[in-house]
């Protein structure tokens, strides 16, 4: 009898996990490079109820498969020194504690001494720091990454780099990801191409987070609804014996 | 007059594990390329009840019903588009072949990601398996060829759980893998809550008839013999 009871809550929980991820998303709808997570859903073990042989489910449980590979849209802002990165590369950045991170949040600067860092002040890797003189604004970034300045200076290349299994990325905050055994080694990466003057946009789509969101409400609703309906039937088989 | 009671509590039964499937089916509404369980219920054989007197015969009478057997709706269902490179749906009939520990299992949740030796696996990290029963290799772009995920037809068909089926596989199906899609659950949220209130009063109706028999019996025991006719 509690098999049916604990197979919906459990329904119940995996739909709470969808929508906690789905509000995350849409919390992120504007963070430059954002990618929305993945959630993969399953049923649980099937057990042989009696001698009979019907077969009762467990319900289902929600985890995550990382995070979505989609493509986020393009946005032209017409800053030099924004890079947008179309493919799965991600561009290599060494941490002020010197560890490595990778981050396709391509909103670059430039620091006091010429380097070009990432928003929180991380050193974008492969390229030297601008010769004292050098406007940031008239540095030409091509598709494979070659930075040059306006004086035609080759100050070096952004280094784009992938890794075999992206999900497999520790997230470090401030848009940044580490490198794990999990996701494999960053190789160089040449399929990816690099965009001057273009910001990734988040590639989560209202439309679709508030559909997910309507669907796990109700879904949620659904399975509430049989919580409800085990309870009555076991308060009927207790008015068996009056 | 006991012969009543037991068939009422064995309709409750059944009533019960139609309940518990159909709570597993809502807990799944949403759980891409789940397949839908039905019970069926069978009545347990009947006996001829004749006269005591004179042995004619004066008809049958069942000994109610029982939850038999779980069978699985494997229609294939409306697909939806999701954009992610590595979510997979079957038009048509067919399975994704994946290689479990236990051995290869079959299943249509095709929400597959990438290994860290750059193959695509489920979210357990299983293989999947590819049309020559080999391993798929993620592309350079993130990306999968659906022609080359393999597709199998399954003989004989039985949820293990975790998404998987087992059976007998046979021969390629005819169904094709499209990327960027997942196939949507079985359930139909109507029919199961339609399903589930029906159940609900079968269960509730057999109660009754407990009841009522219950106290018919205690009036035989107690009123009967009794002149004054109070019980």
């Amino acid at each position: 009898m509690l098999q049916g009871l604990y197979a919906a809550a459990a329904g119940m929980s995996a739909q709470q996990s969808r929508m906690d991820a789905v509000s995350n998303d849409v919390a992120n709808v504007n963070t430059t490079g954002y990618k929305s997570q993945r959630l993969a859903f399953r049923d649980l073990l099937y057990v042989r109820q009696g001698v009979e042989g019907v077969q009762v489910g467990s319900g289902a449980a929600a985890e995550t498969l990382g995070r979505s590979r989609a493509q986020g849209a393009l946005t032209q802002t017409g800053r030099s020194l924004d890079v947008a990165l179309a493919g799965q590369g991600m561009l290599e950045v060494r941490r002020p504690d010197g560890t490595t991170a990778l981050t396709r949040a391509g909103d670059l600067q430039v620091d006091a001494r010429g380097r070009l860092t990432t928003v929180d002040g991380s050193f974008v890797q492969g390229v030297r720091p601008l010769p004292a003189g050098t406007s940031a604004d008239s540095l030409s970034i091509a598709a494979d990454g070659t930075v040059t300045s306006a004086q035609g200076t080759q100050l070096g290349r952004l280094r784009i780099v992938a890794v075999a299994n992206p999900d497999g990325l520790a997230p470090v905050g401030d848009n940044l990801l580490q490198p794990t055994a999990a996701s494999g080694a960053p190789r160089p990466d040449g399929a990816t191409t690099v965009i001057q003057g273009h910001l990734e946009a988040s590639n989560v789509s209202l439309a679709d987070a508030m559909t997910d969101l309507v669907e796990s409400q109700r879904a949620f609703s659904m399975a509430s609804r049989a919580v409800q309906t085990q309870d009555q039937m076991m308060e009927i088989a207790n008015g068996v014996r009056r | 007059m006991d012969r009543g009671l037991s068939i009422a509590a064995a309709g409750m039964v059944a009533e019960q594990a139609r309940q518990d499937q159909l709570s597993g089916d809502l807990a799944n509404a949403a759980t891409p390329g789940y397949k839908r369980d039905r019970t069926t219920q069978t009545s347990f054989g009947e006996v001829l009840l004749s006269n005591t007197r004179d042995g004619r015969a004066v008809g049958t009478v069942g000994f109610g019903p029982y939850a038999d057997a779980t069978t699985t709706d494997l229609r294939p269902q409306a697909s939806r588009t999701t954009d992610e490179p590595l979510d997979f749906a079957i038009q048509g009939e067919g399975f994704f072949r994946v290689r479990t520990p236990d051995g290869v299992r079959y299943t249509r949740n095709g929400q597959f990601t990438s290994s860290a030796a750059g193959l695509l696996v489920d979210r357990a990290g299983n293989a999947v398996l590819g049309a020559d029963g080999g391993t798929i290799r993620v592309g350079a772009d993130g990306r999968v060829a659906p022609g080359s995920v393999g597709v199998v037809e399954l003989r004989d068909a039985r949820k293990v759980g975790e998404g998987f089926f087992t059976g007998t596989p046979a021969g390629a199906a005819a169904g094709t893998v499209r990327s960027g899609e997942l196939e949507g659950s079985g359930v139909d949220p109507t029919r199961a809550m339609v399903e589930m209130i029906a159940s609900l009063r079968s269960f509730e109706a057999g109660q009754r008839s407990i009841t009522t028999i219950d106290g018919t019996l205690g009036r035989a025991a107690s009123q009967v013999a009794n002149p004054t006719g109070n019980a």
